[in-house]
């Protein structure tokens, strides 16, 4: 049989293939890497996503006793890091990939934490969620010195240092008298 | 068979005292430092006497560490699996050394880029024209010295003009220009055709329009393990090829050994996009000579390995897969079942329509001696992949280099001799089912095991070159690690940088209408590439064609 017919069995075979978009549509797979979710209120604002983001859609904002994370979906490859890198789970990739908008502001999501002061020196340091997911973990951690380092968590990472090279030198200081 | 110590045996028989140190990097890897002034010389014999395949060529700024530049020349000889970097040191206060162009013409581009970017200042080049940078970009500013900071543009200057080529009979001749965006591939690229009648009689072309500095951002700003992102994105169809070449020369750099289960999972990531891009070429070709059929039909098939990838990545392009360290998702086993029933249909599909659309007489007739490229100049300007394969060139880094699972699988590399874009079109249909069959064989003989373990360690300052066979040609990435977690220098060679040099040759003595589809049918990647040449048969004699590409093999 010649080409030409082969190929015109083939096209009346087939059929029309495309769909009636957006009217049908075919099933998103498992998996797919639509846009990132971000629960807001799982995420405890430690910033990992946002230092790992390579098109830097994901920012982080560090303003006195504010801690905003902004998420610019115009920039964002789908490459599913801040999945990948977040230590809560707060990032789901959803099954939306219709992205187009005719606003900026349609594509951005913004979230602000509070900050906390550091107990010792009262500059902000951290995300006040930050400090109570390390507590809840410290506590575990710690065991049965939970008592005595606990407030070490509430210093800012300057202060901390000073404060347990003190309490090394007191502990050293206290042995020598002993003996 | 001559092994890459044979090379470089015979070269230092042939250049007594040019050759100043040989180390070896890996193995199939060698490192050759020679003299600045030998450099033409050993290329051109290395090259052309030797027939080593010209890979890729980089510059380094080692001023603040070293007090000096290096130029490396990286030749791969495809037979023996051998690559060897040659290298010269250019000190600082003499930013200059001799120009190979004059001796290989395929180093045009390679040393007019370095001379843009780095300030290196090639002697004796005969077409020091931009390739890269914008017409106002200011003569003494160089991006990729590590001095150079991205965040102040420099000055517009509306005037600025590039110089192209006119005819030398202007009274006669007319020029037609061409882009800047080509009409089937919707690319930028400016041609400039000098025609007689409608017969082209030579070809300007100015590239670079899409020139991002994506080298710049990786050394500055990135660190190893988002730089594959951005290795993705240089080209929005064979985006894996540059994470997979990233990544091996990373790997390689790093003395590391991939998990086998990631192996597999990378040649099949690889070869589904060889074959979304070649039925897509294949769509798009039949759509320019105007056979509208044959687009509609390839891409109905194209459009089931969109669904396969989305299905095995989340993605229907850039599957952000392939990292340093193995691949990012694993496949599941109902995954697997299924990609394996949707292959085998593909395979019966795609069988069916091939035996339909190539053999149509008009097809063969409209492509049959067209863009004719010969033996000679395809090894004389090292073009890769497809093209050089249609010209009866045998190469296949998949075959010659072996990376990744492709040892593994049985799979042949189809060659063609006509060198027309007949040869081209076949070469590619055959390699399509090829893949499908290597994506086959992968789904089957899929191992167990981790799919990603972490990289402990990389040395800095090691030299390494990732090659991958790309659906365009072998993708080569030069790499320099450096300390802190990122690359020192990062040259990504894509094919069509390769490839598209020689369009011009293949356009003179060719009618306007068929531009279209001779460009195109190097199947060029403008931003893959962006990173020109000329061809002027100002004698405007007609050119014999004796190339005819055939059909043998398909059936």
């Amino acid at each position: 049989m010649s080409s030409i017919l082969k190929l015109l069995r083939l096209g009346i075979r087939k059929g029309r293939v495309t769909l009636r978009y957006p009217a049908e549509r075919t099933p998103t797979p498992e998996g797919l890497r639509g846009r990132p979710v971000l629960d807001f209120d799982k995420c405890i604002g430690c910033g990992a996503c946002a230092k790992m983001c390579p098109p830097n859609a994901l920012t982080v904002e560090e303003k006195e006793n504010v801690w905003t994370l902004r998420l610019y979906y115009g920039r964002c490859i789908m490459c599913g890091l801040c999945e990948e890198v977040c230590p809560v789970d707060a990032y789901r990739f959803s099954d939306e990939f219709e992205l187009a908008s005719a606003t900026r502001s349609d594509l951005e999501v913004e979230l602000k934490l509070l900050r906390v002061q550091c107990k010792g020196c009262g500059r902000y340091f951290t995300t006040k969620r930050v400090l109570e997911d390390a507590a809840a973990e410290y506590s575990e951690l710690a065991g049965g010195y939970a008592g005595e380092f606990k407030d070490m968590i509430y210093l800012c990472p300057d202060c901390r240092r000073v404060k347990w090279s003190e309490s090394l030198a007191d502990a050293y200081r206290e042995a020598r008298h002993e003996s | 068979m001559k092994t890459d110590k044979n090379i470089v045996d015979e070269l230092k028989n042939r250049f007594p005292g040019g050759i100043l140190k040989v180390g070896e990097l890996r193995e199939g890897q060698l490192l050759v430092e020679l003299r600045r002034e030998d450099l033409p010389r050993v290329m051109e014999y290395a090259h052309n006497t030797l027939e080593g395949q010209f890979l890729t060529m980089a510059g380094a700024d080692y001023v603040d560490s070293l007090n000096r530049f290096i130029v490396d020349y990286v030749l791969g000889w495809y037979e023996q699996g051998a690559v060897i970097i040659f290298r010269a040191v250019v000190p600082r206060g003499d930013e200059s050394f001799p120009a190979s162009t004059p001796l290989i013409p395929v180093a045009d581009w390679y040393e007019r880029e370095v001379k843009e970017t780095l300030g290196l200042n090639p002697v004796g080049h005969p077409n020091p024209r931009k390739l890269l940078t914008s017409d106002d970009w200011p003569e003494d500013l160089f991006p990729m010295r590590k001095g150079f900071r991205n965040e102040a543009p420099p000055p517009v200057k509306a005037d600025a003009k590039f110089p192209f080529i006119e005819p030398e009979n202007a009274g006669s001749f007319n020029v037609v220009p061409y882009g800047p965006y080509h009409f089937a591939i919707h690319e930028p690229i400016y041609f400039r055709f000098h025609v007689d009648g409608e017969r082209i009689t030579a070809a300007d072309l100015r590239a670079g329009f899409n020139y991002r500095g994506l080298e710049k951002i990786a050394e500055t700003k990135m660190s190893y393990e988002t730089i594959p992102f951005v290795a993705e994105r240089i080209c929005g169809i064979c985006g894996s090829v540059h994470g997979e070449a990233y990544s091996q020369a990373l790997e390689r750099a790093a003395g590391f050994e991939t998990p086998e289960r990631a192996r597999w999972i990378r040649a099949m990531m690889l070869e589904i996009e060889r074959i979304h891009s070649h039925l897509l070429w294949l769509g798009v070709a039949t759509h320019m000579v105007g056979f509208d059929s044959g687009l509609m039909q390839f891409w109905r098939v194209r459009e089931r390995i969109m669904f396969l990838a989305e299905l095995l990545t989340g993605n229907r392009k850039q599957y952000g897969m392939i990292v340093p360290g193995g691949v990012r998702r694993d496949i599941r086993e109902d995954k697997r079942e299924k990609a394996l029933r949707e292959v085998s249909e593909i395979l019966a599909e795609y069988q069916e329509l091939l035996d339909a659309a190539l053999g149509l007489g008009t097809l063969q007739t409209r492509l049959r001696g067209v863009g004719y490229l010969s033996n000679e100049d395809a090894r004389r300007y090292s073009v890769m992949g497809p093209v050089a394969r249609a010209s009866g060139v045998n190469i296949d880094a998949r075959r010659d280099y072996p990376y990744e699972a492709y040892p593994h699988f049985e799979f042949e590399t189809p060659v063609q001799t006509g060198g027309d874009v007949l040869a081209r079109t076949v070469v590619r249909a055959y390699d399509t089912l090829e893949s499908i069959k290597i994506v086959k064989q992968a789904l089957e003989t899929l191992p167990d095991g981790p799919v990603h373990t972490p990289i402990d360690y990389i040395p800095p300052d090691v030299t390494s070159v990732g090659l991958v066979e790309g659906p365009r040609g072998t993708d080569v990435h030069y790499l320099i690690t450096g300390g802190e977690d990122t690359v020192y220098r990062w040259r990504v060679r894509a094919p069509t940088y390769a490839n598209l040099p020689v369009t011009p040759l293949m356009l003179v003595g060719e009618t306007l209408a068929d531009a279209t589809v001779v460009i195109g049918s190097v199947d060029p990647c403008i931003s893959c590439t962006e990173r020109m040449m000329v061809v002027d048969d100002r004698t405007g004699e007609e050119r014999v064609i004796s190339g005819q590409g055939s059909l043998e093999g398909i059936k």
